[in-house]
């Protein structure tokens, strides 16, 4: 088993290493990019186009609905910075050919333009784009004759005003979400706002796109708001193009002054939580200080507890073995936590009694540590011969393959102790009812509320909420560990004035100033 | 060294897991994603562990033919055989996904349905007028499981408004006050763990 153990340590090393050395820096991933041809030949194409671009979806189209949308961008040559002119979005439809053709019609004769495609995607928040640009295609546009009528403006107008991007921190001001708002611009026929984004007020631009942000019409009201993510932590200029629909952007807006965003180090609306921490702290050193002194505190009986014991000597009796089930979620659970410190007083009290235990497990980490904690307890009570290692088991993590496996050790083995102290789902019942047609006696102990009805109609004791956390405690009589007991009890005393005090306010009181100050306190409000 | 290096772990990375709920900076964020990752590997590799587990708990009892070393081999077998095909035939329509769908999923959903018998057996023992309080127990439940129910709206058509008050007000109120109670005996055995008062979960007690 040891040798299990290094094997385990030493591959979680390499993965972390390996993890560790791979991490990306946070910003914008590129999707797989569209393969992009350029026809300039006149074959197909319609009679007022001077090229016409076409692409395959990306690789990424439709896997997880990640790419939906591309950008058409244009460079006219020698200009440095590529502008969108089409926007399209294709509808999730598998079906839907492959290649999408994308006419320029506002292309210069005999000018020289470069052309790219950027896939934008968008998670479900749609706060990030991800985009992937191909090299560009570099082709003159056809020459000839220009059309005396156009579907749109013959050439890009750049207005350059001054955008007025409000920006807050989101909350909770981790120092990158912001929420951007502007006024929606005067122009006719505006169907999307194409943001993207910089660190300089000249590019390069990133593009990203906030679906919720599908420009209205002049006539909207309000100003429009995204949410974004800012990958860095320094000042970020934003470029807004205004494109119609499957059409040429028509106006961009430039925010000239940069945005940052300061990030906090403390969560305001967090406080109360924290006075409640802090206050335990300071209830726990007190209590101990107290205890230290002879002044102990008075810790009332909890039967289900006093009854492991006289539980533990009945199996010893009988000859059968105890059953220890310690929840079915990971450890890092609080549950499965003091579950595992009361395995340790369990199984060091059935080593002084000469009895076997059993320990089913449905987390493999859970089985590592509570192998080693059954040890430890067999070692503390003078019993380590005793110990066998093969009676902590992982059975599965499947909830019900679990239970039928619990089930079968209960029915063969017939344990005449069931302890069930942890965190239980639906196969509480199962595990109870299985242990009671053994006519086992049962001592159950959970913090999950929906589990309790179960567990006391089916097991003889049951430990509720609070009752799971205090039961280590309990069992050693530690002053140490008696005295965070007992600030628990102080602060659940202060919570119940709270809750008098807040609730006779808010029915006398309800619009005094102290009163909601007092109320948005405790919910934690902004 | 055995003790106190995992003590001083579990000091400073709980510490900075408590702190961190009430810190909102990126970067602390980005810092607990990647530990949370590391979780992940940890729990990940730990089923290799849980694997040698299996084989090591139920090979010597089918060795040695104890009493229902079927069973065990059955487990045994199933798992070498699912592990198996999860490795070189997973995909669509693979034998992977045949033992899961065909075997499995429905025992799976056998043992789910085992509660509702179950629910009705525990619930004939426990409720019992024997005393005041399990009378109300009783009528509180005779209530509520007629209310959602047609039949019990057919006959009572006020029933739902008492239901819903009983869910809404005597109920909600235990609930609260048992989430509560739960809260901050979490947050008393947190602070064991992380002071190392409490330390038999790390095998040793000294």
């Amino acid at each position: 088993m040891k040798l299990a153990s290094l094997t385990v340590v030493f591959g979680a090393l390499v993965s972390f290493a390996i993890g560790a050395c791979s991490t990306e820096p946070v910003a914008l991933r590129p999707a797989s990019a569209p393969n992009v041809s350029l026809d300039v030949s006149g074959a197909s194409m319609p009679p007022d186009a001077r090229a016409v671009v076409s692409f395959e979806k990306s690789p990424d189209d439709g896997a997880h609905g990640l790419v939906r949308k591309y950008i058409v961008v244009r460079r006219t040559l020698p200009h440095p910075y590529f502008r969108p002119f089409r926007y399209v979005e294709l509808p999730p439809n598998p079906a839907a050919p492959n290649e999408v053709r994308v006419a320029d019609v506002s292309a210069s004769p005999g000018g020289a333009y470069e052309y790219a495609v950027w896939a934008i995607a968008e998670n479900d928040r749609t706060t990030l784009g991800e985009f992937g640009a191909m090299p560009v295609l570099s082709a003159p546009s056809r020459p000839g004759r220009m059309p005396t009528t156009f579907d749109g403006p013959r050439s890009m107008r750049i207005v350059r005003t001054e955008l007025e991007v409000r920006l807050r921190s989101a909350d909770p001001g981790d120092g990158r979400t912001v929420l951007l708002e502007w006024d929606p611009v005067p122009t006719p026929a505006a169907h999307h706002y194409v943001v993207m984004r910089s660190t300089k007020p000249v590019g390069p631009w990133e593009p990203f796109f906030a679906s919720e942000v599908s420009a209205q019409s002049t006539g909207a009201s309000g100003p429009i708001r995204m949410r974004t993510t800012l990958p860095t932590d320094e000042k970020w200029f934003f470029f807004v193009w205004i494109v119609p629909e499957n059409g040429e952007a028509t106006h961009a807006y430039i925010n000239g002054q940069g945005v940052a965003v300061e990030a906090a180090w403390l969560h305001p609306s967090r406080s109360a939580v924290g006075l409640v921490l802090l206050l335990t702290i300071a209830f726990s050193l007190w209590f101990l200080w107290r205890a230290k002194h002879g002044k102990g505190g008075f810790i009332r009986r909890i039967a289900g507890v006093d009854a492991i014991e006289e539980a533990i000597g009945r199996a010893t009796e009988m000859g059968r073995p105890v059953l220890y089930v310690p929840g079915i979620d990971e450890i890092q659970n609080i549950q499965t936590i003091a579950s595992l410190l009361i395995l340790g007083r369990v199984s060091e009290m059935v080593a002084r009694y000469d009895s076997e235990i059993r320990v089913p497990c449905a987390i493999p980490l859970v089985a590592t540590v509570g192998e080693e904690v059954v040890r430890q307890g067999f070692f503390d009570a003078g019993r380590p011969d005793a110990h066998r290692p093969q009676h902590v088991q992982w059975i599965s993590s499947e909830q019900f393959a679990f239970c039928a496996g619990t089930n079968g050790i209960m029915l063969r083995d017939k344990p005449a102790t069931n302890l069930f102290l942890g965190r239980f789902f639906g196969e509480s019942l199962i595990l109870a009812e299985t242990g009671y047609v053994n006519r086992a006696i049962q001592i159950a102990g959970t913090a999950e509320i929906s589990q309790l009805p179960f567990f006391i109609a089916a097991c003889d004791y049951t430990l509720i909420g609070e009752e799971l956390f205090a039961v280590s405690a309990y069992m050693t009589r530690d002053p140490k560990l008696l005295s965070t007991l007992k600030a628990g009890d102080a602060v659940k005393m202060l919570v119940l004035v709270a809750l008098v005090v807040g609730s006779v306010a808010a029915c006398i009181w309800p619009s005094a100033p102290v009163t909601s100050t007092i109320l948005s306190f405790l919910r934690g409000a902004d | 060294m055995r003790i106190a290096l995992p003590l001083a772990i579990t000091f400073l990375f709980g510490t900075f897991f408590v702190a961190e709920f009430f810190v909102p900076h990126a970067g602390v964020h980005d810092l607990v994603a990647l530990l949370q990752e590391w979780v992940s590997i940890l729990a990940s590799m730990a089923f290799i562990l849980g694997g040698i587990n299996v084989i090591q708990v139920n090979l010597p009892k089918i060795a040695r033919r104890e009493k229902d070393w079927g069973y065990k081999l059955a487990l045994v077998g199933s798992a070498i055989v699912t592990a198996a095909l999860g490795f070189f035939d997973d995909g669509e329509g693979s034998a992977f996904q045949f033992v899961y769908a065909h075997v499995f999923a429905p025992a799976d959903a056998t043992m789910f349905a085992l509660l509702s018998f179950f629910i009705a057996s525990a619930a004939f023992r426990a409720f019992r007028a024997r005393n005041a309080e399990s009378s109300l127990m009783l009528i509180s439940a005779i209530v509520v499981m007629l209310a959602v129910i047609p039949l019990g709206e057919w006959l009572f058509p006020d029933l739902p408004l008492v239901k819903d008050w009983i869910l809404d007000y005597p109920n909600n109120a235990g609930r609260r006050a048992i989430f509560v109670g739960a809260a901050l005996g979490g947050i008393a055995t947190g602070f064991r763990v992380i002071l190392g008062l409490e330390r038999s979960h790390l095998g040793g007690d000294s």
